[in-house]
């Protein structure tokens, strides 16, 4: 006979949830029995033949509906403010030491890859305690959901577009994941395990690579290196702006202008959209010449995982620091060729922030 | 006999006589109801439709209690276990839900509740119910012969792409049963504004119809959304028209939005009626007026109009801006104020009233507690925090059924014992009745509340397989779940009974204020012999009110016993003008 009434907690934001649950859950005792106690006293006292006072019954009153419009309004509006602001965390920047994770959902399996040892699990994630880490996701197939009640954390994982999220693990044991966004026949059985391991458990599994059978040796972006030379990537996005398109270096983070006339932040979202779809939104000042590579497994297409090494590593390229060396360097070539039949056009402002979602 | 100078039309003998031929005897071919074009005739066809199809979701329920009895049941396979939530949601939500109070209650009590003859367009009425019936019959076919498994959500890329079963089929069903709805909309608003009998301002008004006008007003502007949203599906399912699908460069959270925008309101479209229904029946056994008539009335337009604002507080997880999610939250709460008002408002007109406890009022009081918590435990979905952990989870599941089964249903039931004897002439067995609903409440809390704190624990919704801790939890919940299903079939089973053996009911069994109770039981197919002049408000119980507090229960009229109705049955009397003022003097 077990009846749990509550989830382990197990991050940062764990208990701050469960302050404003419990406050609501006392809330509703309290109006739920005020009504009650209304609803059963007056029916009793007042019920046919009971011989109460009766005198003046009133059929409205300005100051009782301002009352029992008022109050639970006010209070209704703190609680909003309240749990606004764990919301604005669990989706927000992630602090700046924060380790990469990255996800990808599929019918009906999760498959992990740790950016910073390239170690990769399916239906397990191992973390170390009291480590940010940051969780970008991208589905294979149709909407799934990444959930992790201990961690009080949930975050659809759609395909087609990288959502994010981020969190810091506090207590160390074995949490059920779950898939929560339903995704077809096996739904209930896209589950697993987040391991929060102690510092020296955790080094101890991560200098054992991991789980045997996906062991990896290779980071992220070193992945993303090869395939970087393997796409042809490097022959028009080299070191230098040549006259096909733009480097790499000192890009991701910045907000570039596009052909249309708007601009956007070069992100995540940004870069997928750049290999998939180039055309969809063309960095204004270059030649209309690149054409995508399709999300699958054929010829000329890449992989979903692939995708992520990839932008992983012109991530690897470009932080704000970074681009102030290239920056530097783009200006001596410039210089060093003043016959460039195309000089580079594009427009990037070194002056935003690395970091952006 | 008395001298309450009022309901002249339901005090003597005028108001004990059955008059002779009514809407239900008229005639009896089978033509003459399916090609009626009387409101009251079309209620009943609705009334048994609805009837129909609430069993055959309620059947898909039972499926699933008895599969998450054991964590790994075997019972199912994991196909037909999703067949059957899926089964389940659309047919109670787009089949029973939608068109249950609008359809049944409002088709019959509107027309009447405003002195009219019939609804505005009566051939456009008859053509909702074979709109109806044309979506139920595909429907149900889809799912008895395939069946579906998308959820009634119908999320994308799921629904167009991935789901091999019966989705074309299923969407056209809903597609041709929404325009049934919107048919319902449009006539009710034109007859709310046309047609309502001299006198009868808008502040004049029973709630009911004030709710019924909300309503409409959301089914007008919320249906098509959904209907040519549903569409594009199909059109992407079968022609590989790009529009959600990310594959081709579509945008499945572009299919949420829409699909909310709809289906968001819809929940109000189901709660609005039964909150009508609620301040018809207080008032009646409170003998008061509705407490803050004002108040109410706005509040239903409020919710109607507000109600169209807050769409996105179902897709807080799903990667919608984190503003807009914070613009949606705020607005969640704000609705919340109008139902809180109703709340109160309904609480405070008992308070020195003499309260008469009837099955009706049983049922609404019953409505009003799990409304408030299913209401209540909707703030914790709508704080962006908390719905980080509970959206998806069970907590949803408990928190829309308190909505939808323990408001929207006890409304139902309520609005069904009041109105049962007009409707058919025929008194229920009171006793039964009472017994009835409390097995209900106590079943519909044992079902639903376990799963408010299987919710918390983590457990998400839509699983056939679950951890082995969540089950004694899942276990309370089959239970209670096998309660609520006796709570529903006795009264199916009385009311049944009482078509051939109950007493014959009397106009005003209730000693009820409105147009409605002025007329025979059952009415005849013109409802009125003469339009009515309304001279008074709504719920204008006062002279009722001070002639019980002076032992006066006169205009309470007692139900006819079978066998003695020929000792009543005089020649059909034209009724007299019911309410007019030369009447009341």
């Amino acid at each position: 006979m077990n009846f749990p009434i509550m989830p382990q907690t197990a991050s940062n934001y764990a208990v701050s949830i469960d302050d404003i649950y419990f406050t609501l859950v006392a809330l509703t005792v309290i109006f739920t029995g005020i009504v009650t106690l209304m609803l059963l006293v007056f029916s009793v006292r007042y019920r046919r033949g009971t011989k109460v006072s009766r005198k003046n019954p009133s059929t409205g009153n300005l100051y009782m509906e301002l009352t029992w419009s008022i109050i639970p309004m006010l209070l209704g509006l703190w609680i909003y403010g309240w749990s606004a602001i764990p919301y604005s965390k669990i989706y927000g920047d992630p602090p700046s030491n924060a380790s990469e994770i990255y996800l990808i959902g599929k019918r009906w399996m999760w498959h992990f890859q740790h950016a910073n040892s390239g170690i990769r699990e399916n239906n397990e994630l191992h973390l170390e305690v009291g480590k940010a880490v940051k969780v970008t996701m991208i589905s294979q197939d149709v909407i799934h959901g990444f959930y992790v009640p201990a961690l009080r954390l949930k975050r659809d994982c759609l395909p087609g577009r990288y959502n994010t999220v981020w969190f810091r693990p506090n207590k160390v044991g074995k949490y059920y994941l779950f898939c929560s966004e339903y995704c077809g026949t096996n739904h209930s059985e896209m589950t697993g395990y987040v391991y929060v391991l102690s510092p020296q458990d955790y080094a101890q599994w991560k200098a054992n690579g991991g789980s045997e059978h996906l062991a990896h040796t290779l980071t992220t972006v070193e992945i993303g290196h090869d395939l970087f030379e393997k796409y042809g990537c490097i022959q028009c996005h080299g070191a230098q702006d040549n006259v096909h398109g733009p480097t790499m270096n000192g890009l991701y983070g910045t907000t570039v202008k596009l052909s249309n006339g708007q601009s956007s932040t070069v992100d995540d979202n940004f870069l997928r959209t750049a290999i998939i779809n180039p055309q969809a939104q063309r960095i204004a000042g270059w030649p209309a010449v690149m054409s995508g590579f399709p999300v699958g497994s054929g010829d000329g297409q890449i992989s979903e995982e692939n995708l992520l090494d990839l932008i992983s590593y012109i991530k690897s390229l470009g932080n704000a620091q970074q681009a102030t060396v290239s920056a530097a360097a783009k200006a001596s070539a410039t210089a060093a060729a003043p016959s460039a039949a195309h000089p580079p056009k594009h427009h990037v402002s070194l002056a935003t922030k690395g970091q952006s979602r | 006999m008395s001298s309450i100078p009022l309901n002249p039309g339901a005090i003597g003998t005028g108001g004990r006589t059955r008059a002779r031929e009514n809407y239900l005897n008229i005639k009896h071919t089978v033509s003459s109801w399916l090609l009626t074009a009387d409101h009251k005739r079309i209620a009943v066809l609705y009334m048994i439709s609805i009837s129909v199809m609430f069993l055959f979701g309620g059947v898909a329920a039972a499926g699933i209690r008895i599969a998450l009895v054991r964590p790994h049941d075997t019972f199912f396979s994991s196909e037909t276990y999703n067949k059957l939530f899926s089964a389940h949601g659309i047919i109670m939500v787009f089949f029973f839900l939608v068109p249950s109070i609008p359809a049944t209650l409002g088709n019959f009590l509107l027309p009447i509740m405003i002195g009219a003859r019939d609804l505005a367009f009566p051939r456009l009425n008859l053509l909702s119910w074979y709109l109806y019936m044309f979506g139920a019959v595909l429907v149900m076919g889809a799912i008895l012969f395939g069946g579906i498994d998308t959820g009634w959500t119908f999320y994308e890329p799921y629904s167009s792409v991935y789901s091999n079963t019966n989705v074309v089929a299923v969407i056209v069903g809903v597609f041709i049963a929404g325009f049934s709805s919107i048919a319902t909309g449009i006539n009710f608003l034109v007859t709310v504004h046309k047609m309502r009998a001299p006198g009868l301002t808008w502040f004049r008004l029973p709630l009911f119809v004030w709710a019924m006008y909300a309503t409409s007003i959301i089914i007008v502007l919320g249906t098509p959304v959904v209907a040519i949203t549903l569409l594009m599906v199909v059109l992407e399912r079968v022609f590989g028209v790009c529009v959600f699908n990310p594959a081709c460069g579509g945008d499945p959270i572009l299919f949420e939005h829409l699909f909310w925008f709809y289906s968001h309101p819809a929940v109000y479209i189901m709660i609005l009626p039964s909150m009508g229904i609620i301040s018809e029946v207080i008032a009646c056994f409170a003998r008061k007026r509705i407490f803050g008539y004002e108040f109410v009335a706005f509040s239903s337009m409020a919710i109607a109009l507000l109600g169209f604002l807050v769409w996105g507080h179902h897709m807080f997880v799903t990667g919608e801006s984190m503003y807009s999610g914070m613009v949606f939250s705020l607005i969640t709460f704000l609705i919340a104020v109008p139902s809180a008002i109703k709340v109160f408002n309904w609480s405070a007109t008992l308070y020195k009233g003499n309260v008469w406890l009837t099955s009706p009022l049983v049922f609404a009081i019953g409505f009003i507690l799990l409304f408030t918590i299913g209401g209540l435990t909707g703030l914790f979905l709508a704080s962006l925090a908390v719905d980080v952990h509970l959206n998806m989870t069970y907590f949803v599941v408990a928190h829309f059924h308190y909505v939808m089964v323990g408001g929207a249903i006890f409304g139902y039931m309520a609005g069904l014992h009041f109105w049962w004897p007009k409707i058919t002439g025929r008194m229920y067995p009171e006793g039964w009745a009472m017994l009835s609903a409390f097995i209900m409440f106590i079943g519909f809390n044992l079902t639903f509340f376990p799963q408010f704190i299987l919710g918390f624990d983590g457990m998400p919704r839509r699983y056939h397989f679950y951890p082995p801790e969540f089950q004694m939890w899942n276990i309370l919940s089959s239970a209670g779940s096998s309660v609520l299903a006796v709570g529903m079939i006795i009264p199916g089973i009385y009311f049944l009974w009482s078509l051939r053996y109950g007493a014959l009911a009397p106009s005003n069994p209730w000693g009820a204020k409105g147009l409605e109770w002025t007329i025979p039981s059952p009415p005849p197919s013109h409802n009125f012999d003469n339009v009515p002049i309304v001279t008074e408000d709504a719920y204008a119980y006062e002279a009722i009110y001070a002639a019980e507090l002076a032992g006066d229960y006169s205009h309470v009229e007692a139900p006819i016993p079978l066998g003695a109705e020929a000792e009543y049955s005089s020649p059909a009397e034209p009724s007299k003008l019911p309410n007019s003022s030369e009447e009341r003097q």
